[in-house]
């Protein structure tokens, strides 16, 4: 979400949407590099009419690195081709393209933030790929309500990146100590809310080793957390939409989030923190190790995270970690979403830049979806064993056994899409109205209802794409 | 023939002013300053203007400009909440700072005015923080405000006193942001330094002469020929703090709930975040005029309290 409430986020995960966290840390200075690859852009093709495509990205260390080396192999057997990847750091990216476009140098494809993606696509920024994906015999098999599609569906800005989920991450060695059974990886066995408060409670210790049912458990003293969440909408939005509840009315120009059932479902986010002492506030986990550490040094016990942290927990030898779903509040309910990446409109060769665009599809191509970051985005994935395979048993170690219970059953059944795929304004809505108002509701200085009722009546709704 | 001596005149013209030891240094002056003409035509002058054009339009980075006439001056004034909170923070926290700022400069110029035992060291020591970047200085304190590890609250728990939640708590954070902006006061220092090393001893004996204790001597002599330096002081860090940005940036992002939304910060987030490249413009230039607006009021105040030596 925004500021101190935003450094819980792993300052790199291309699945979530971008351009939220506003804790920058030395930000642009990538700029300065990125100029010197665009200078060259729209000079004379070399002798064999090689075309030169700019691909610009953000991700964390290991993904810059990931995604550079898929361009390699990309230009590798694409002879004819030369993406250059263009690594823009997550702080500030969104400045950046808005800087880039402003000086009349879009890059020709980009990882991008999704409300300026609309923005983007409604001014004709963006190629409008429908016939490109109509001809692709791939894209036809993409998951449903992953392409991002705009003036009433009829035109698509973009398919989605790749495919993340919102799940629970354990430490199970934690879990056995405490004599407590691990969080269910199968959606049937799913833990309603007020299990898993129990269970959260009995895993947070002060540091006289008293947990959080102890009448005399002292939390100021917090020494071990029971779970971790995230404040921004992918830690929220299950809940809420576990609760019935929605970000936006079907014609998105009213807030929701001060319903009722979203009203439920964030209070109780915030009661893990300020009422059960189970969780650390975001000032807290602002100057806490990344909660992989927590994890990892049996400081935290349950990480409510995103799918792309499998890229993370999965090198970490000496922890024994799983995966389970969500806790629920009425059903069990995750998130199924990617960020968008466009096409500019100014591309020399949309047919090569799309050749490129459609390249991340196959986890057979890349290995980015069997290293953890990354689920398939094509339905076929899900369900041909043999394709499964590919990616969830591609490396040896990287996801844990229950894998397909959460990867499988669990994102293809019980995924809701976020607002980032239709909500107008969303960048502003963010900033000006829900962003404060989680800021009020995380710091413990407000109630849900309160801060949520001052979200609606700040928001500027302007409908849905 | 009268078009000869035109001619004529033009070439005895053109030579003057290129002959002449007198005149060909001139024009030397000019090529010398052109570089920075040039840079500041072209990097300055040339975005002013066009961001002058820009504030009435309502251009978007993705979209076409289309002319607007005063709509986004009427939006901000009629309709723009956060355009109104960004003020009161920008104003509330130039009120608290620039005073603040300019007292303990002033003393702490005093102190280091005395004569005392490694006197360059102290100087050298307070003038310190201000070599640190404002990131990383903000950086630095955003650890010390930290409401559970922080040094701050450090402090606090050892005198007994009360956690305080410092930038994360809407109602401390502002408050939390002037007691940092004391921490690159040295370059204010030094000048204040300079300016009592101006003052004429021989004042202060006059002063002491006449039997007047410290206490007069302050009043009497040091604050009215420190004047003219306080003045130039209070101008800098009214524009300074006006234009606040790299702690909402760096520290707060604006929050939490909107108290440290600076001026200089919600301009930045309309252009560069939402792209809204017109209205970011006309924000630019209202807070133009209001930095103007101070400055032309400080200055025209001014001749009731500083006193220039010279008379002036």
């Amino acid at each position: 979400m925004t500021s101190h409430g935003s450094s819980q986020r792993n300052p790199s995960d291309a699945l979530i949407e971008h351009g939220l966290s506003r804790r920058r840390l030395l930000g642009t200075t990538a700029a300065a590099a990125g100029a010197a690859l665009l200078t060259s852009r729209g000079l004379p093709v070399a002798a064999q009419d090689k075309v030169e495509l700019v691909f610009t990205y953000w991700g964390s260390p290991q993904e810059q690195e990931a995604v550079a080396q898929m361009c390699e192999s990309f230009n590798e057997q694409h002879p004819n081709i030369e993406v250059r990847p263009q690594y823009v750091p997550n702080d500030g990216y969104t400045e950046k393209m808005t800087t880039m476009l402003a000086g009349g140098t879009p890059p020709d494809i980009a990882y991008m933030d999704a409300e300026q993606a609309f923005d983007w696509a409604l001014q004709g920024k963006t190629l409008d790929l429908t016939p490109f994906v109509q001809a692709d015999p791939e894209s036809a098999t993409l998951l449903p309500n992953t392409n991002y599609t705009y003036d009433n569906g009829t035109k698509t800005l973009s398919t989605s990146l790749a495919i993340g989920i919102m799940l629970t991450y354990f430490n199970k060695k934690m879990f056995d100590e405490a004599g407590l059974a691990y969080p269910p990886s199968k959606v049937a066995d799913a833990w309603q809310w007020n299990d898993f408060v129990e269970v959260a409670k009995r895993l947070t210790k002060d540091r006289s080793g008293r947990d959080a049912t102890d009448p005399a458990f002292d939390p100021d003293d917090i020494d071990v957390y029971g779970v971790n969440y995230q404040t921004w909408w992918g830690g929220y939005m299950p809940f809420v939409f576990s609760n019935g509840g929605d970000f936006a009315s079907p014609d998105g120009m009213e807030l929701w989030l001060n319903k009722p059932e979203a009203v439920e479902a964030l209070q109780n986010i915030a009661d893990l923190t300020y009422k059960h002492h189970v969780a650390p506030t975001p000032s807290q986990s602002s100057s806490m190790p990344a909660t992989d550490i927590l994890l990892r040094t049996g400081k935290l016990a349950m990480d409510l995270n995103g799918m792309w942290k499998v890229l993370d927990y999965s090198q970490y030898k000496d922890l024994d970690w799983s995966v389970g779903v969500l806790p629920y509040l009425k059903e069990p309910t995750t998130l199924r979403w990617g960020i968008p990446i466009i096409i500019s409109a100014t591309v020399s060769d949309p047919a090569a830049a799309y050749e490129f665009y459609r390249w991340r599809y196959s986890p057979e191509r890349i290995d980015l979806y069997k290293r953890g970051l990354w689920m398939p985005i094509q339905g076929e994935y899900y369900t041909d064993p043999a394709k499964i395979d590919t990616w969830i048993n591609g490396i040896e170690g990287v996801f844990p056994p229950e894998s397909k219970d959460v990867f499988i059953d669990y994102a293809l059944n019980n995924a809701k899409q976020p607002p980032i795929y239709s909500v107008m304004n969303l960048g502003q809505i963010q900033n000006e109205a829900v962003g404060p108002a989680l800021q009020a509701l995380f710091a413990g200085e407000k109630t849900a209802q309160e801060a949520m009722d001052e979200a609606a009546a700040n928001a500027v709704m302007q409908g849905r794409y | 023939m009268a078009i000869a001596v035109r001619q004529t005149t033009g070439v005895r013209r053109a030579t003057r002013w290129f002959s002449g030891p007198g005149q060909r240094e001139a024009l030397w002056g000019v090529l010398c300053v052109l570089p920075a003409i040039l840079g500041f035509v072209l990097w300055y002058l040339g975005p002013m203007v066009a961001s002058l054009v820009l504030a009435f339009t309502d251009y978007q980075v993705a979209g076409g400009a289309n002319w607007v006439g005063l709509d986004n001056f009427q939006t901000m004034f009629g309709s723009d909440r956060l355009f109104v909170k960004a003020l009161q923070v920008t104003v509330t926290y130039s009120l608290l700072s620039v005073p603040l700022r300019v007292i303990v400069a002033f003393l702490l110029a005093m102190l280091l005015n005395q004569r005392l035992r490694a006197l360059p060291l102290f100087r050298a020591i307070f003038y310190l923080p201000s070599i640190v970047p404002l990131i990383a200085s903000s950086v630095v304190w955003l650890w010390m405000f930290n409401p559970d590890f922080g040094l701050l609250n450090g402090f606090l728990r050892d005198l007994g006193l009360d956690k305080q939640r410092w930038t994360y708590s809407s109602d401390t954070v502002l408050p939390s942001l002037v007691l940092m902006s004391l921490w690159d006061i040295g370059p204010m220092m030094i000048i204040f330094l300079a300016g009592l090393q101006g003052v004429p001893r021989h004042l202060y004996d006059a002063v002491s002469v006449d039997g007047g204790n410290a206490w007069n001597r302050f009043l009497t002599v040091t604050v009215p020929m420190t004047t003219p330096t306080i003045l130039f002081n209070l101008v800098l860090s009214v524009i300074a703090a006006f234009q606040t940005f790299v702690q909402a940036f760096i520290m707060t992002d604006g929050g939490p709930n909107n108290n440290s939304l600076f001026y200089g910060f919600y301009l930045y987030r309309k252009a560069f975040e939402e792209g809204d490249m017109g209205y970011a413009s006309a924000l630019g230039w209202v807070l133009f005029v209001i930095i103007a607006a101070l400055s032309v009021i400080i200055f025209r105040t001014s001749n009731r309290w500083v006193y220039y030596e010279g008379g002036a």
